[in-house]
This record gives structure tokens, C-alpha cells and sequence, in this order.
């Protein structure tokens, strides 16, 4: 039955694109930014992302995942090949953390600054169980769905993404987020 | 066997996720870091950005095929009798469309709302009825209201503006300033409008599918949005009720899970009014709440505990360069006062950087506000333009003034004693980002 209703929904968003692209395009925005650490880049990577669902959506096949499962897979790989770009060219150290000395408010930023990198270089399938769990609000089972796992090992990937988070932190001597 | 303990773990995080009581010190750290991170990571991005890239990601329309007009007439029927099925009362439509037109009325950019909504409370809410009226600001994070309780007795005026709540309780006259509604003992559900919850809720969830239904006698539009959290970890599910022609909220209904129960409804908030109107038709004192001359003001941390001074700090010229948000002051002198100190204070949750100008101090500051700068927050008694920015003139709680201007992700305040007044007056036309000359 909840088969029906999500190949029902699956038939919908792959022939509306006006619909997918409203019901979708602000959470591939958000996790875009997560990953590509740029909310200007990550709007021009989404639409991307929804013009190529244009070209193809219309030829998925219904595997038990929601189309925004292949969206998700679609923006991971192109948040990918941008980072992987990215690494070969030369960038300027970022001055917030090396300026932020001067007290609590800059510590603040280093903190924010710190948690930002942290869930940037998360791996891929951590990061997005994170994102959908915790930034978008889906339940687990919905996450599952997504991913294309169980809800156990969902919720194995969100437990291990904390520890790493919580490491990377520890690494920087941070150690309670605020 | 360590894997079989993850696993354990793994499942009592989902449950503390779930709003449950973190059982080990380990997964309450996680639980911790998961949020704060998530919270960086949970960016708004507007209907408007959402609707735009749209129009330039969508497809050019194909050519369309000339039709004849006697079958365009019989198109049109069919048309039309297709639609009348599909949204007749009993049917159901794609939410996603029903949901963009409904956050479409709420209005655009430059737009505020006027609402007044009756509370009452369902079964799993232990509150008496009330009703809000006040102004919401959605584009600009700021939300004011008055609820009354039966009879029209006033239970409290609040003030929202970026998650910093002010609340005036008149029975008590006494005022709680919070950085944020998760500091208040009686949680956010009491501290966020039901209309920006559902507006935020538009523009981040996909509602499930819209039914068409009649309510109070009027065709209307019934849609579920899944569990949003608020800002202290409470969720809500709301089911939303809109006019199908204004499409403007009705009715929306809170609903709670409690862990092993179904969801129930937690609150019913009827809406009476909803009038979209441009922001400068608003009035001045809309999104301010008035504290009478005598209020006792409290300052709480995000955990809840009041704020007091802990420490201040020395700095020097070039560490106050280094700070950021960049800070702003008045140069090396102003009006025959040289800088003198440059401090960096701390109280509860915030900081913020003073610097003294003979009797003028500039504090420079973010979400927290600094404790002797409270008896400042309420309505502010003067507004007036410096430049492109508007600055707010208030009466401090100890009878001087202070002139706030809000600066790139932050807020700088001038205080004076009563006899300062006139320099603070100009210093606030004379601020700028703090430089080594």
C-alpha cells in the first residue's frame, strides 16, 4: 500500500517538474551549501542539479525510491566534482579564523566557523543521513527510503557522524558547541 | 559485541533525536553537536529565490498546436469539468501547487501581516483559550503581539526579532529578554507566531496531499506539513486549513507525538485575520512592546539562567581590529575625548566590545544584549535616519539615553549620562568601522 502512494508520487514528481522543483529545490539548496561550503555556489550547483532532473527524470524507473532520492545522488556527485576542481586550485587561507582572536564573540565564529568544515568533510553517505535527518526534520523511515538503506543502518550513520563531528571539534580544542 | 552496542546506541540517539532524554553523557554530546551543526546548516532560502530560479531553470514551453475554436470551446469544457472533479470537495490535488499559492498570499519581500488568532487548547494542551493579535514581519525575522485572555485581560505583550524574544507580563510588571524562545520556562510553542511557523514550514516541507474540503461554508484546502522542530528540540506537525480562494491560513491545528502514542492535537488556532500590507503602511510601534517607566527586566542565557557581567577584558587596538563582526567607534577622538579603554565584556552567553569616549560609551554587541543596556529594549522612543540606516533612540533603565544602530551582524549602542545627550546625538552620525588610523 505505502508502495502505491510512493510510486504514485514517484509517477507525479517525474512528469511535474514545476512541482518537484518547488517541493525540492530549498533543501537541495541547503545541502548543497553544506557540502560545497558556499550558499552562492550551491544555488548555481542546484539548478543544475533540476535541469538535468528535466532531462532525465522523465526516464527513471520506479525502484522503490522517491525521485528525491535521485536528485540527492545527482547533487552529491556534482558537489563532488566541484570540490574535487576546487582542490586543484590555489585559494587564500580563510582570514575569519586567523582574525578572530580578540574574545568570545570571535570564538563564536571560530566555533560556527569549526562546525561548518566539520559537517563539510563528513563522507557523502554520513553527511546526507545528517542532513535529512536533522536539517530537513524527515523521520527515519523516510530516510531510509531515500538512501536506499535500512532504518537501523540510518541511524548507525547519523550515531557515527556524530562521533566524527564531535572529534573534529575536539581537534580544534572545542569542546560544547554552543 | 562492539557493533551490537552501536547499534543500541544508534537506536537510543533516534530516540533522544525524537525528543527522548539523552540516557548516556556520550550520546547527549552527540546529540549536541548534531544539533549545533545542523543548525548551521539549516539556511533559509526563500519561496521567492525557489520561485525564480524556477522561471530560469524551466524548459522553454513547446510550440502549441492551433486549435480550432469550436473544439478550443469543447477543450475548455473538458478542461473544466476535469478540474471541477479533481477539486471537488471529496477529491485531492498536488500539495506542492496548493502549498506555493499559499505561501504566495502571505505576502512578498516588502510585506508584514496583521493577524489576530483565537488559541484553544486540544487534548494534549493543558492551557486556557486566548487570543493574539499583533504583526508579523516574516522577511525581516520579527513577529509582535498582545494576548488576551478571556474577558480581554492582557497575559503578556511579546516581542520577537531573530529568535530574541522580549516579553512584557503586565500582572507582574516585570519583562524576561531571552536570545532565544528555548530560554523561556514555558518553551517556544508560547514564543513563535503559529503563522511564521507555518510559513517557515512552506517554504522548507512538502506538505502531503492537499484535499479539498469545505470550511465554515466557504470551499478550502486541507493540508498536512510533517513535524517541524522548534527551537527548544518541541515538534509540532501542523494541519493547515486555507481559503481556497485567498488561500490564506484558516485554521491550523498543532499536533504532538508523545513517544508510543498517536499524535494529538496540542493546539487549534483559528485564524480571524490575515490582512497582507505593504511594511511602511504598518505602524511605527508595531513590532515594539512598550515596558512601563518601573519594569523589572531580566536577561536569561540560552540555558535559561539570567545574565550578569562575568568579566571584562582589556584590549588592544590591534586585537580590537581582529574581531569579528568588525566593530564600529568614533576614531581616536571624538568631541575632545580621546579613546579610552577598549574592553571586551562578557556576560552569559554573549560578549560585546566597549570602547569609552569620555561620558559616551559605544557597545558593540550581538544576539545578547549587555545587561546594562536592558531597561533599553521595548519601543523605541525616537526613530531617526543616520545616512542609509535608521537609528533608534531609547531611555535607558537608569534615566540616560541610548542611540542603537544595527550594523552587519550585529548592533552597536551609544549610552550617555542625561548631560551626554547632545554628543550622543552626533556620535551616532559619526560611527564607523574601527581602523588603525
Amino acid at each position: 500500500m505505502a508502495d502505491d502512494v510512493g510510486e504514485a508520487r514517484f509517477r507525479r514528481e517525474q512528469h511535474d517538474f514545476d512541482a518537484l522543483f518547488r517541493a525540492h529545490h530549498a533543501e537541495i539548496v541547503r545541502y548543497l551549501a553544506a557540502r560545497l561550503g558556499s550558499r552562492e555556489e550551491a544555488a548555481d550547483v542546484a539548478s543544475e542539479v533540476f535541469i538535468e532532473a528535466w532531462r532525465r527524470a522523465p526516464g527513471l524507473r520506479w525502484r522503490g525510491r522517491p525521485v528525491l532520492a535521485w536528485l540527492y545522488r545527482v547533487a552529491a556527485n556534482m558537489a563532488a566534482d566541484r570540490v574535487s576542481a576546487r582542490s586543484r586550485e590555489p585559494v587564500p587561507a580563510p582570514a575569519a579564523a586567523e582574525a578572530a582572536t580578540a574574545g568570545d564573540e570571535a570564538a563564536t565564529v571560530i566555533e560556527r566557523d569549526a562546525l561548518r568544515r566539520a559537517l563539510a568533510t563528513l563522507p557523502p553517505d554520513h553527511a546526507l543521513a545528517v542532513h535529512l535527518r536533522l536539517v530537513e526534520g524527515y523521520p527515519f523511515a523516510d530516510v531510509a527510503r531515500v538512501m536506499g538503506r535500512s532504518v537501523g543502518a540510518c541511524q548507525m550513520l547519523v550515531l557515527r557522524a556524530g562521533r566524527e563531528l564531535r572529534e573534529a571539534l575536539e581537534g580544534e580544542g572545542i569542546h560544547a558547541p554552543r | 559485541m562492539r557493533r551490537d552496542d552501536d547499534r543500541a546506541l544508534a537506536r537510543m540517539l533516534a530516540d533522544a533525536l525524537d525528543g527522548g532524554e539523552p540516557p548516556t553523557d556520550e550520546l547527549r554530546a552527540i546529540v549536541q553537536v548534531l544539533e549545533a551543526a545542523a543548525a548551521e546548516a539549516r539556511l533559509d532560502v526563500p519561496a521567492e529565490e525557489t520561485e525564480q530560479a524556477l522561471r530560469a531553470a524551466r524548459p522553454e514551453p513547446r510550440a502549441r498546436r492551433l486549435i480550432r475554436p469550436a473544439a478550443a470551446v469543447a477543450v475548455a469544457v473538458v478542461s473544466a469539468a476535469a478540474a471541477l472533479l479533481l477539486a471537488g470537495p471529496f477529491g485531492s490535488g498536488p500539495a506542492a501547487d496548493v502549498q506555493a499559492q499559499a505561501l504566495a498570499a502571505l505576502g512578498g519581500r516588502g510585506d508584514v501581516l496583521e493577524v489576530v488568532e483565537r488559541i484553544t487548547p486540544g487534548p494534549a494542551g493543558g492551557f486556557t483559550p486566548s487570543t493574539r493579535t499583533g504583526w508579523i514581519d516574516p522577511t525581516r525575522g520579527r513577529a509582535a503581539w498582545v494576548q488576551r485572555a478571556a474577558g480581554g485581560v492582557v497575559v503578556d505583550r511579546t516581542v520577537v526579532e531573530h529568535g530574541r524574544v522580549t516579553r512584557y507580563d503586565p500582572a507582574t510588571h516585570t519583562a524576561v529578554v531571552a536570545p532565544s524562545c528555548a530560554a523561556l520556562a514555558t518553551g517556544c510553542a508560547t514564543a513563535v507566531d503559529p503563522i511564521a511557523v507555518y510559513r517557515r514550514a512552506l517554504t522548507r516541507l512538502a506538505a502531503t496531499e492537499t484535499e479539498a474540503v469545505t470550511f465554515r461554508g466557504r470551499p478550502a484546502y486541507r493540508f498536512a506539513l510533517p513535524i517541524q522542530r522548534l527551537a527548544d528540540a518541541a515538534r509540532v506537525a501542523q494541519v493547515v486549513t486555507v481559503d481556497a480562494r485567498t488561500l490564506l491560513p484558516e485554521r491550523i491545528e498543532w499536533r504532538v507525538r508523545r513517544r508510543g502514542r498517536r499524535p494529538q492535537a496540542a493546539a487549534v488556532i483559528d485564524i480571524t485575520k490575515a490582512l497582507v500590507t505593504p511594511r511602511e503602511l504598518a505602524p511605527q510601534d508595531a513590532f515594539g512592546v512598550v515596558l512601563p517607566p518601573g519594569t523589572a527586566v531580566t536577561e536569561l542565557r540560552a540555558t535559561g539562567r539570567p545574565v550578569a557581567i562575568s568579566g571584562v577584558r582589556r584590549l588592544t587596538l590591534s586585537q580590537a581590529l581582529g574581531v569579528r563582526p568588525a566593530i564600529d567607534w568614533l576614531g581616536p577622538v571624538f568631541a575632545h575625548h580621546r579613546l579610552g579603554a577598549i574592553e571586551l565584556v562578557r556576560f552569559g552567553d554573549g560578549t560585546a566590545v566597549r570602547l569609552r569616549y569620555g561620558p559616551l560609551l559605544v557597545w558593540n554587541y550581538g544576539a545578547v544584549i549587555p545587561p546594562p543596556l536592558l531597561g533599553t529594549a521595548g519601543v523605541p522612543v525616537k526613530q531617526f535616519p543616520i545616512g542609509s540606516r535608521t537609528a533608534r533612540l531609547y531611555q535607558t533603565a537608569s534615566g540616560g539615553i541610548a542611540i542603537e544602530v544595527d550594523r552587519p551582524g550585529g548592533t552597536v549602542a551609544i549610552t550617555s549620562t542625561r548631560s551626554g545627550q547632545a554628543p550622543a546625538f552626533s556620535a551616532a552620525g559619526r560611527l564607523r568601522p574601527v581602523t588603525t588610523r
